[in-house]
């Protein structure tokens, strides 16, 4: 849909700074830019993981419970209080509940777009999708910043799915995540084609570099065009050429009751590989939970798991498991401060619950958690009205999250880069900063 | 609950409405606001709200509104809209004693907190309209009749970049009057042009071609504003067109003053339409009978050639498939069959399109004998049969109108489940049954949908006598109705020239006009002229100028819209994946059965292989990832060391080994390589290059061999066509 501009903000508008091309598109941008990169919390962290809530997590079975409320509000599940003083979270997070003075919790984000493909776009790039052009998301950004100064790693990985809105838009191949999939259903996590083929050896991957390397030169060179001088495998040869490649995806060398801790689904595992990935300094990962779009029976799918379940293995208990996982561990290697954890969904859902003994989807106001990169500490940020509909005050759109995220991160939301029909795009054209976020 | 104004601020307030209202005034000249004219509801003040964004969906156009406070979307509905302003909330956003007291004037305005911020002045000619119009008592008027809506523009500086707008409307019938003020411009994305919205005047920053929607009451107009470049181009670029496709392209060229690319060799020409018409690169034997052909009649031999080969149906069966859906049902091996061969007929026989179409319709029996009836049987449920019939057929993204009026286009809720309901009746068993009973529920109406023509009409019980499934049927291939002819050599020129007229080809909308709307006439003419068939429409593309102009990058920022240079595409992943296979001449084997096979004929959606959905493999249109040919990490990681290619490369009976084996030179190995891979000779330059380092020792030259067919396989030549 066409986004909303006040009529004001369009005629102060700056026309395009003319600044100098920086390598990867980006066009500098002037004393602004300064003023940003100055400013105190820009740059705090160098790794950032989102782990991706798919479907629109509830918000009153997580972050932001109600008490107080008729029982269709309330939902089914209790609440357990936290370490923030008068703070409480849904009963299942328990382990979230022990480390919330870590974190950072939104319970007035906002948004107007309740369809799937639409949201997700819109929390992962922080613009509203548009026919004609398709924005990078955040990890792409990232990646497209750090590439030159990054060795042999990937620098946005996802795993063990891309979900709309994950991937580079404009940006090209080059910034796509490396997907690390499952072998096979519920299987473990493996990056594949990481070992020489029966064969082959690193003098030859080499020798192929070089070869293909000519051989694109001269192609080049017979259409005219200006001479990159790389091949679409550069990323590929990049990362084979080290070893510490094939051990950062190897799960098996962490101890057994390491990966017991984050826990031995999916979702935990690839909790795992995220820690083990930025011990490495890969910019940006992405862990996607999927299953959080719960029309029904949100006792089966957000706790019990299956029917009948003694010890619930639902999304929530395994949600909780991994990220508290992580978060400690993060913490216990120094890595903490300086990486931003990101747990969040595209929207929440209906405060009501449904004759199905579900939520449908609500976008006018949910939750999410952060934790690391210098953010504030045991901080709420915003609320909900009585009832979960509504921003009570503070209210938080997708664009305001990805502005203070790539403050974050190191990325001047004010600067443009050059999208492929020639046309300087912003990073971040209508989010604010939020203050209480630094 | 106003707030008061200090008296030295009501002076300023003042002094600052005198200046802005003589400003106000100037523009008020070029409009009709400055007479005592009555304010109306339908055709002032729902259009003033559209304008600043009110009743978008992000705001009380949302289908929960805003605040308490819902609007149509965009205004489409105006009685509902003037329920909720005047009467709604205890008629409390009305003051008709105070009108700056009005909730709607001083919400907006600033005047009261607003959650949307303050979104125009309360001196602006906006403020003056909202008040002049509730002073006047908040009436509705009479309803009349949007009868025309137009735009017009000029360029009002020497330097021709920037334009002027005006909207020009008339109610029934009667003379037109100026409406630029109250009529919503925009461009998408909003940011990508500098525009004055409230001037309507807007700067063309750049070469190109820019589109402009226009906004009013319930009319959406595209504004087309092109800025030439002016490109002083090599004279012997220009190319004299050939036929009347390149004399419409050149046309639009000139216009911009582009210069055109040059055309790719002879050779790649071949290996292109080779790949574009039969999914496969040529033969060494084709190459040389090729050579042979008189040059004057070369080209048409070879496309005549290639469309009445059997490779050419094999092809296009597997496009077919993609597009309708087939795909397996467990337990069910038959379904694939029969639709397989009832597609592999159509193709073979060139079967006209509307045929076809009114027989995947309107099918119904055994779908294990009956192969059109699968589409209505793998269409699942009404709904999803009205978004795939709706996208197929018609070229319209129709979901969004689900849940609300679609905000991009004109479709409506009643469209959207007025479609599914004619769909309805169907029994989607095995056995296919049209007519029986059922119905789907029109969200909006929380009753049985009517059923309907998308933006045409209702279905009525005249129509019903047939089912509704026959009347849409016969709607749509009624030889009047140019929409089906029209997406389908839209969808064929897309894929043959990279980018389609309308693109994204299954997205034709008023808010998104064709690039060459008199072009995509003469196609649909022609078409129509050859009995609706595959076979001349592809004929004429291919032997045309603008298809065979070379990828070559002229400058950065031209838009691949005007065809000034080819568009390079990336091969399908079955292509690529039969292209190793055939280069190498080792045959692919079929794990589950240990028999050879090609991917193109892989053509049961469901059925999964890992190279080829590593690949990027495309199996349903909606589920389509735009960026299939980019060659991401995982891709690049597959192809290098992954089995798709290592296998059959390192295999030892590839057709290097057996050159090796008979003790070739390694001059013929190098050239008959080139040939197989880019379906050319190597230049001299190339066989220098390669020569000196071929190793000498029998074990070292069969790996370098292996390598160096690694890299030729892994080149951008090779990958695209």
């Amino acid at each position: 849909m066409p986004s909303f501009i006040p009529a004001k903000t369009l005629m102060r508008r700056d026309l395009i700074r003319i600044g100098c091309l920086f390598p990867f598109g980006w066009i500098g941008a002037d004393r602004a830019m300064a003023a940003t990169t100055n400013h105190v919390g820009f740059g705090t962290a160098k790794s950032c993981i989102v782990l991706w809530l798919d479907g629109g997590p509830s918000h009153l079975e997580m972050w932001d419970p109600k008490v107080d409320v008729p029982a269709e509000v309330r939902g089914p599940f209790g609440t357990i209080p936290t370490r923030i003083p008068g703070i409480h979270f849904s009963e299942g997070l328990v382990r979230c509940a022990s480390l919330a003075d870590r974190m950072t919790i939104i319970r007035s984000m906002t948004s107007p777009l309740g369809e799937h493909g639409l949201a997700n776009h819109y929390l992962l790039t922080g613009h509203h999708p548009s026919p004609s052009i398709v924005y990078p998301s955040l990890g792409s950004l990232v990646a497209n910043q750090r590439r030159g100064n990054f060795g042999a790693l990937p620098c946005y990985v996802a795993a063990p799915e891309i979900r709309t809105g994950m991937g580079a838009g404009f940006l090209g191949a080059e910034s796509e995540p490396f997907l690390v999939r499952t072998a096979k259903q519920g299987g473990a996590l493996t990056a594949r084609d990481l070992d020489f083929y029966p064969g082959m050896d690193a003098s030859r991957l080499q020798r192929r570099r070089e070869m293909l390397l000519r051989i694109e030169e001269n192609h080049q060179q017979k259409q005219g065009t200006h001479s990159i001088k790389s091949s679409r495998f550069d990323s590929a040869f990049g990362m084979l050429a080290s070893d510490s490649l094939r051990q950062a995806f190897d799960l098996n060398e962490e101890p057994e009751g390491t990966q017991a801790k984050y826990g031995m689904r999916t979702f935990g595992q690839g909790c795992l590989l995220a820690r083990r990935l930025v011990e490495r300094e890969v910019p940006f990962v992405t862990v996607v939970q999927t299953g959080w779009d719960t029309h029904e029976n949100i006792v089966l799918q957000l706790r019990d798991g299956y029917a009948g379940a003694k010890e619930g293995v639902g999304l929530i208990p395994t949600f909780d498991q991994a990220a508290g996982a992580l978060i400690e561990d993060l913490e216990e290697r120094g890595l903490l401060d300086q990486t931003l954890v990101i747990a969040m969904g595209e929207f929440g859902r209906t405060p009501k619950l449904n004759p199905r003994g579900g939520r449908d989807h609500w976008p006018r106001v949910f939750s999410m958690m952060m934790c690391g990169g210098g953010l504030p500490r045991g901080l709420v940020l915003g609320a909900s009205d009585r009832v979960g509909e509504s921003p009570a005050r503070d209210p938080v759109e997708p664009a305001d999250l990805v502005h203070t995220l790539c403050m974050r991160l190191g990325i001047d939301p004010h600067s443009r880069i050059m999208s492929n029909d020639g046309r300087p795009v912003p990073i971040n054209a209508h989010g604010k900063s939020i203050d209480a976020l630094g | 609950m106003g707030i008061e104004l200090s008296s030295a601020r009501k002076l300023s307030r003042a002094m600052l409405f005198a200046v802005v209202s003589l400003a106000c005034m100037s523009v008020a000249i070029a409009n009709d606001l400055h007479d005592d004219r009555a304010i109306d509801f339908d055709s002032d003040v729902v259009p003033i709200l559209t304008k600043h964004g009110c009743n978008a969906g992000a705001c009380h156009g949302a289908a929960a509104g805003r605040g308490q406070f819902p609007l149509s979307l965009f205004g489409s509905n105006p009685d509902a809209d003037y329920e909720a302003i005047v009467h709604a909330f205890q008629g409390r956003r009305i003051h008709l004693q105070e009108p700056e007291s009005s909730l709607l004037l001083a919400k907006p305005s600033g005047r009261i907190a607003h959650e949307g911020g303050e979104i125009f002045d309360p001196s602006s000619s906006t403020a003056l309209l909202l008040h002049r119009w509730i002073e006047q008592g908040a009436s509705r008027g009479a309803k009349r009749t949007l009868t025309s809506f137009r735009i017009e523009w000029q360029r009002i500086d020497s330097d021709r970049h920037r334009i002027q707008l005006r909207a020009l409307a008339s109610m029934d019938e009667a003379d037109e009057a100026e409406v630029t003020d109250r009529v919503r411009f925009s461009v998408d994305p909003s940011d990508s042009l500098p525009w004055d919205p409230d001037q309507a005047i807007i700067d063309l920053d750049r070469p190109g071609r820019f589109i402009v929607l226009a906004r009013y009451m319930r009319r959406v107009v595209p504004v087309i504003l092109e800025r030439p470049w002016n490109e002083p181009l090599d004279s012997a670029k220009k190319q004299t067109g050939a036929g009347w496709i390149d004399a419409e392209i050149d046309r639009q060229l000139d216009a911009m003053g582009l210069g055109r690319a040059p055309e790719v060799e002879e050779s790649a020409w071949m290996r292109r339409t080779c790949l574009d018409l039969t999914g496969r690169l040529p033969t060494l034997q084709q190459l040389e009978q090729y050579d042979a052909i008189d040059p004057s009649m070369r080209r048409q031999a070879w496309v005549d050639q290639l469309l009445s080969s059997p490779e050419y149906v094999e092809y296009g069966t597997n496009r077919m498939a993609r597009l309708l859906g087939l795909r397996g049902l467990p337990n069910e091996p038959q379904v694939v069959e029969s639709f397989a061969q009832w597609i592999r007929r159509s193709v073979d026989e060139d079967r006209p399109f509307p045929e076809m179409v009114r027989e995947l319709l309107t099918s119904s029996g055994d779908s294990h004998s009956i192969g059109a009836a699968n589409f209505s049987r793998l269409a699942g449920d009404p709904r999803s049969h009205a978004e795939v019939v709706a996208r197929t057929f018609m070229g319209v993204r129709l979901q969004c109108a689900n849940c609300h009026d679609h905000p991009f286009d004109r479709w409506t809720q009643d469209d959207y489940h007025g479609l599914a309901a004619v769909f309805a009746g169907i029994d989607r068993g095995r056995v296919v049954r049209l007519g029986s009973r059922g119905e789907v529920t029109n969200l909006k109406t929380m009753q049985a949908a009517r059923p309907r023509i998308p933006g045409v009409r209702f279905l009525e019980s005249a129509d019903l006598h047939d089912l509704g499934v026959d009347a849409f049927a016969k709607w749509i291939v009624d030889p009047g109705n140019p929409v089906l002819a029209r997406v389908m050599v839209n969808r064929v020129w897309g894929e043959m020239m990279g980018r389609g007229l309308v693109h994204p080809i299954d997205d034709f909308r008023e808010t998104n006009p064709a690039s060459h709307p008199e072009l995509l006439d003469r196609l649909v003419a022609f078409y129509r002229s050859e009995g609706y068939r595959l076979r001349p429409l592809l004929r004429q593309i291919a032997l045309s100028r603008v298809y065979s102009r070379s990828p070559v990058e002229m400058e950065l920022g031209v838009s691949e819209v005007f065809y000034h240079c080819g568009i390079a595409r990336p091969l399908e992943p079955e292509v690529l994946f039969d292209a190793v296979h055939d280069v190498l001449e080792v045959p692919s084997i079929d794990p589950s059965h240990g028999k050879e096979f090609r991917a193109v004929q892989w053509i049961d959606a469901n059925v999964s292989n890992e190279s080829l959905d590593i690949l990027g493999r495309c199996s349903r249109p909606e589920r389509c990832n735009v960026s299939a040919g980019s060659f991401g990490l995982e891709r690049q990681l597959h192809w290098l060391q992954g089995e798709l290619v290592q296998r059959p490369l390192l295999s030892g009976s590839t057709f290097f080994d057996r050159f090796i084996e008979s003790g070739a030179d390694d001059r013929t190995i190098i050239e008959n390589a080139y040939r197989r891979v880019y379906s050319r000779l190597p230049s001299p330059t190339e066989i220098e290059l390669w020569l000196p380092q071929v190793p000498a020792s029998a074990n070292q030259r069969r790996e370098w061999y292996q390598d160096w067919v690694w890299s030729l396989l892994s080149s951008s030549e090779f990958m695209n066509r």
